[in-house]
């Protein structure tokens, strides 16, 4: 009987979880007004690729390996982010940076990320589920066939001052649902001890490392028709912290489908 | 949402179960049984009721639900086609397919479902997965369903799975665990104790994705709560003709479209308390409902993907007129009281009379919460005050006097005062009092023939108003002949008519034939626009005017 109590309990407590919020109301992410705009002059069609990482994580520096490799063939053609969410290896060492965002948590548990490195290319979907893969062995054939499509909508990001950044899109093709723009900063170079498979290295170079959305997590919507040819341009404003290394920054932007969330096209830019 | 799809290594199973060859016992060792009900419509404009010409000319629900068991063993399925759906189903229906399947094992101690599945946790207050063909209401979950009874006495429940949404499924998972003790079994000394107790708890927890829902302050966005929780503790405790069942459930931040997007806390009481004995019965209900709206997909508005169920406490009124008016049961803030009581006088005394008489009075009151508000979405929302009510939502109080005047005619007369606030459904207006008087009065003038007249009345104080255009206002009369002959049959006709200050007379045909387990009816005349509750749970039915024809079979 007593046992059979405790497993009550257990599931009891399991199926209890409630998350209790404090803050009712967060920030909502810049938004901005779209209007007529001049085109993006280069219709690339990029892949993204995010990578679930953290200090403790042991294979990330091997997967890092791979990613950088991927960046010197495909150039301006691949954009990376690296994510750090608050699981155990997310976890900072002592006196070394908190590289965790809460943007970062909140994709991480949408996207069910469980296992670390998790590398997904474009939030593409397969058979309805999320391609996570915790293998980099097909990262490279999913990069290669984003990049090899023509791109439905081209997008273009300037930097501009006053911590602002100008996004044009471009419609190549029709689009008929509903897209969003998401826009986020990245910085390079962050040195931060970092679990390997060959043990614990000081000071790793941590790259791409998302420090922030500056658009909601799902991204703004962005008002159009989507037909074919429409130029639509918008300028958003960020909020920098001093926690960054702003000549290290980058913005990146990508489009997605407002529903699905899978992504249609990216670029970034270095911040101003 | 995702689209309802059928597992295939359930459809094999089924499709194996019902392959085999048929015996004297069924098939494959096992019973086949099911129903069959398709109901049909023809509608067409009248101005006066507001009833709209149909485009399809023919409206139609129908569905069949086939069940097969074999030992310990069951599997089910429900094919439904609503083509197009009849007047006041939602139109989301439209289409047909399989709409729920399952396997299930029914063993001593175990028992396990997997597909489509209906559970209810105490009485509801925060787990009641059902369905009610006539309110439209499916709230079905795909998943799995576990029921273990370890010892005599002893029940858990466990539940996982998504919600029915039509032909699809919501997006928002729930997970669930009750257990209940009923300590006569499970305590051997207390096995012949004249007190019965039976306690139980139960939890469920929602998770559901974030999304961008923008708060009242600008540039901000509500935090939201992928989990949230509701839990429940209750009793039920008997002795003699008494029996006492009491309640208590609780839920955590719920920011959702019906609370407004607060973040107050959600809770309930129900405090049921009953005495009968031989010729005698009373009983007294209570109940508190405080931002108890509990759905699986946060946006969601309607009635469907509901995951808790709030018990109504006022009367199921079977009469038009005391029906006209039904109370819809307010989740996000109510309490009321209602009192039940029936009586049996003796026969062969002065009141009972050579047959005896049969009393049954009614009294409701229902009232809104005293709050305070302290903001909009976003916030908190409000508080409200322990014991102090609101505005009046409902009252009802009504008396029937049932006697057998001889051996072949029996007679009711009920009377019934209500009054009703159109708050509750959403509505502006003054409170309406009305005043019913039922009489009805059965003839059984032999074995195959049986003829009942029925006649009503209706005063109220409302006044049809063409703004608010509610065909329910006025003064009313009714009358009904029904008569049943030659055991199958029976034909009725009946005419509802606004005599002062309302719109509309609402005449009805009809014929039915009934035959074992078989029905067909036919009817022809006016459906008044108004509201269906069953449960407190309720429905809008739009005007008609034309046919309609329904036939139920099983088998």
């Amino acid at each position: 009987m007593k046992k059979l109590l405790y497993i009550i309990g257990c599931l009891s407590l399991l199926m209890a979880s409630c998350d209790k919020v404090d803050e009712y109301i967060v920030y909502a992410g810049a938004t901005a007004e779209w209007t007529p705009g001049s085109g993006v002059a280069n219709k690339v069609q990029r892949a993204l690729l995010e990578k679930y990482t953290g200090p403790h994580c042991t294979n990330c520096p091997p997967a890092d390996e791979v990613i950088h490799g991927l960046m010197d063939t495909y150039g301006d053609k691949l954009v990376a982010v690296s994510i750090v969410d608050s699981s155990n290896f997310g976890l900072p060492y002592a006196n070394q940076p908190d590289l965790r965002t809460q943007e970062g948590n909140l994709w991480s548990q949408y996207f069910g990320i469980s296992r670390y490195p998790t590398v997904i290319v474009q939030r593409a979907k397969d058979g309805g589920n999320w391609v996570l893969n915790t293998s980099t062995d097909n990262v490279g054939n999913l990069v290669a066939g984003v990049v090899g499509e023509n791109p439905r909508i081209a997008v273009g990001l300037t930097p501009e001052s006053g911590n602002k950044v100008k996004v044009d899109l471009e419609f190549v093709e029709k689009i008929n649902d509903p897209i969003t723009l998401t826009l986020l900063v990245i910085e390079d170079s962050i040195k931060a001890k970092q679990a390997s498979p060959t043990g614990s290295i000081e000071n790793y170079e941590n790259n791409h490392i998302l420090r922030t959305v500056i658009t909601d997590i799902w991204g703004a919507d962005v008002e159009c028709t989507g037909v074919q040819g429409e130029k639509l341009t918008a300028t958003f404003t960020y909020k920098p912290s001093v926690e960054w290394k702003l000549e290290n920054c980058k913005v990146v932007g990508f489009v997605s489908d407002k529903v699905s969330r899978e992504v249609y096209n990216c670029a970034q830019c270095a911040i101003q | 949402m995702k689209q309802m799809g059928l597992n295939k290594i359930s459809l094999l199973v089924v499709a194996l179960a019902f392959a085999g060859g048929v015996s004297a016992q069924g098939i494959m060792g096992g019973h086949v049984t099911g129903n069959i009900q398709i109901d049909g419509q023809v509608s067409k404009a009248d101005s006066v009721i507001g009833s709209k010409d149909v485009p399809e000319h023919l409206l139609s629900n129908a569905r069949a639900d086939i069940l097969y068991t074999n030992g310990d063993f069951s599997a089910g399925l429900r094919f439904e086609a609503y083509q197009n759906p009849m007047l006041g189903f939602d139109p989301q229906y439209k289409g047909q397919g399989l709409a729920n399947y399952f396997l299930s094992y029914n063993g001593e101690k175990l028992s396990v479902t997997a597909g489509n599945y209906y559970e209810q946790f105490g009485s509801g207050m925060i787990l009641r997965s059902y369905e009610d063909r006539y309110l439209g209401l499916d709230n079905a979950l795909l998943g799995f369903n576990v029921n273990y009874r370890p010892l005599n006495g002893v029940t858990i429940k466990g539940v996982i799975g998504k919600q029915r949404m039509f032909w699809g499924y919501g997006d928002g998972l729930v997970r669930g665990v009750d257990g209940e003790v009923a300590l006569n079994s499970v305590i051997s000394s207390w096995a012949d104790k004249k007190t019965h107790i039976t306690l139980g708890a139960g939890l469920v927890s929602r998770y559901e994705d974030d999304e961008t829902i923008m708060s009242d302050v600008d540039e901000y966005k509500l935090n939201l709560p992928l989990n949230v929780a509701a839990g429940a503790v209750r009793m039920d405790l008997s002795r003699g003709g008494w029996n006492i069942q009491a309640e208590y459930a609780h839920k955590s931040q719920d920011p959702n479209t019906l609370n407004n997007y607060v973040y107050k806390d959600g809770s309930a009481m129900m405090l049921n308390a009953s005495y009968s004995q031989r010729g005698f019965s009373a009983n007294v209900q209570a109940k508190r409902v405080d931002n108890m709206a509990f759905k699986s997909v946060r946006s969601q508005n309607g009635e469907m993907l509901y995951i808790n169920y709030i018990p109504s406490i006022t009367k199921q009124h079977t009469y038009a007129f005391l029906s006209m008016y039904p109370y819809a049961t307010q989740t996000t803030g109510e309490m009321g009281v209602q009192g039940d009581v029936m009586w049996k006088l003796k026969k062969d005394t002065f009141l009972g009379g050579k047959y005896g008489t049969d009393l049954h009075l009614n009294c409701a009151v229902i009232t809104g919460l005293d709050t305070s508000v302290v903001g909009g979405k976003g916030t908190y929302g409000y508080h409200t005050q322990p014991v102090g009510s609101g505005e009046l939502y409902y009252g009802d109080l009504s008396l029937e006097v049932a006697k057998k005047l001889s051996s072949a005619v029996k007679a009711t007369v009920t009377y019934g005062y209500q009054v009703f606030n159109p708050a509750v459904e959403g509505h502006h207006g003054a409170l309406h009092h009305n005043n019913v008087v039922v009489g009805d009065v059965t003839w059984k003038i032999n074995k195959k023939n049986v003829i009942r007249f029925e006649a009503e009345w209706l005063g109220s104080d409302s006044k049809y108003d063409p703004e608010v255009d509610d065909k329910r206002a006025g003064d009313w009369m009714m009358g009904l002949v029904e008569y049943n002959f030659g055991k199958h049959w029976f034909v009725s006709a009946s005419d509802q008519y606004a005599y002062n200050d309302g719109r509309g007379n609402y005449y009805n045909l009809s014929v039915g034939y009934t035959k074992g387990a078989s029905r067909l009816q036919l009817g022809y005349g006016k459906q008044r626009e108004g509201i269906i509750c069953i449960g407190g749970v309720c429905r809008q039915v739009p005007a008609s005017n034309g046919l309609t024809f329904s036939l139920t079979t099983s088998f």
